[in-house]
């Protein structure tokens, strides 16, 4: 350690045989007369405009990061909204627009009685199958034993409703 | 002067918007600030212009500096930021290389030849520039570790360690120069 030490030290003494260069002259009239140039032509900053110019900066770029936060976060989330794509597609389309609906009478008695939701239309044209299916096994099911319609009541049907008043 | 008493002329001079703060600042801070960009660009000639871009830049942010609560501190940021700024430009041009004005020279008191100080100014120039400050800050300006610790914005510790460091590569590089 004292070898170490003593070792620099001699480094050190190595080094002081020799000086920095000093500014000549010249150099500090130069510096010292750009920048007194530089003084008169720029104006110095008055010193309450720099932190309400942060301020005005901070402020600015806040506003930025919640609207691009708020934008994307709004579309990221979107897709999982519940109905949200399937009910603005079918906000415009009604039954009405809808090719080939069967029992279309009878599907909006349907709505007006039970109170389904006028957006649910694929839960609602499941049902539809569901009830045609029935239907069409009832009918079989007459044709088999010989009895007509008219003497059949269907179960899914309301007391009292006859569907031909309706088609 | 004292150092405090400086620092004081300087503020009211800078608070007053007078430009002879120009020549206070020159007084207090223009060779120190030179010594570190010789040591930091191993150039006379780039250290120069880098000294007048710093002056520039503080006689545009005078009112800042008018402000600030470590005039030595702030002063010295500026230096070593334009100092990194230039090295980066010029490292896209040309690497580093010794500039043809030699800015370590033999010293009056010592019989040096100028081929010996040559050979420290070449081994200085290969040392990291982290070691190189402080290693010349502190033998040719007589900076304490503490008041180099201020200038760079460093640890007592690590200023104490880089110039051993630092010592120790020189006495390499002094002993076997192809290394």
């Amino acid at each position: 350690m004292k070898k170490v030490n003593r070792q620099l030290d001699e480094v050190e003494q190595l080094l002081k045989r020799a000086r920095l260069a000093g500014p000549p002259e010249e150099l500090k009239a130069r510096i010292l007369g750009a920048a007194v140039e530089t003084w008169k032509q720029a104006p110095a900053e008055v010193p309450w405009r720099v932190p309400l110019r942060h301020l005005g900066l901070s402020a600015a770029a806040a506003v930025l990061i919640v609207s691009c936060a708020n934008y994307y976060s709004v579309r990221t989330v979107a897709p999982w909204q519940a109905g949200w794509p399937i009910a603005a597609r079918m906000e415009s389309a009604g039954f009405e627009d809808m090719p080939e609906m069967p029992y279309s009478p009878f599907v909006r008695h349907l709505i007006a009685t039970c109170g389904a939701p006028a957006r649910d239309a694929s839960a609602l044209l499941d049902y539809i199958q569901s009830v045609r299916k029935t239907l069409d096994g009832a009918e079989q099911d007459n044709a088999a034993d010989g009895s007509g319609p008219s003497g059949h009541e269907s179960r899914l049907l309301p007391v009292g409703l006859k569907i031909d008043s309706y088609v | 002067m004292d150092r405090r008493a400086a620092e004081e002329l300087i503020r009211a001079a800078l608070q007053r918007d007078d430009p002879a703060a120009c020549e206070l600042l020159w007084d207090r801070y223009g060779a120190d600030l030179l010594a570190f960009l010789q040591a930091a660009l191993c150039s006379r000639h780039d250290a120069e212009d880098v000294l007048q871009t710093v002056f520039l830049r503080i006689v545009r942010k005078r009112r800042h500096l008018a402000a600030a609560r470590y005039l030595d501190a702030y002063v010295h940021q500026i230096a070593r930021n334009e100092a990194t700024s230039f090295l980066r430009r010029r490292r896209r041009k040309r690497p580093l290389e010794s500039d043809s004005q030699p800015w370590l020279v033999p010293a009056e008191a010592a019989d040096t030849s100028r081929e010996e100080s040559e050979a420290l100014q070449a081994a200085l120039t290969r040392l990291p520039a982290v070691q190189r400050e402080i290693v010349v800050l502190k033998t040719y300006k007589d900076k304490t570790f503490r008041e180099i610790a201020a200038m760079l914005d460093l640890s007592l510790s690590t200023v104490a360690s880089r110039y051993r460091y630092g010592l120790e590569k020189l006495r390499a590089l002094l002993k076997d120069p192809e290394s």
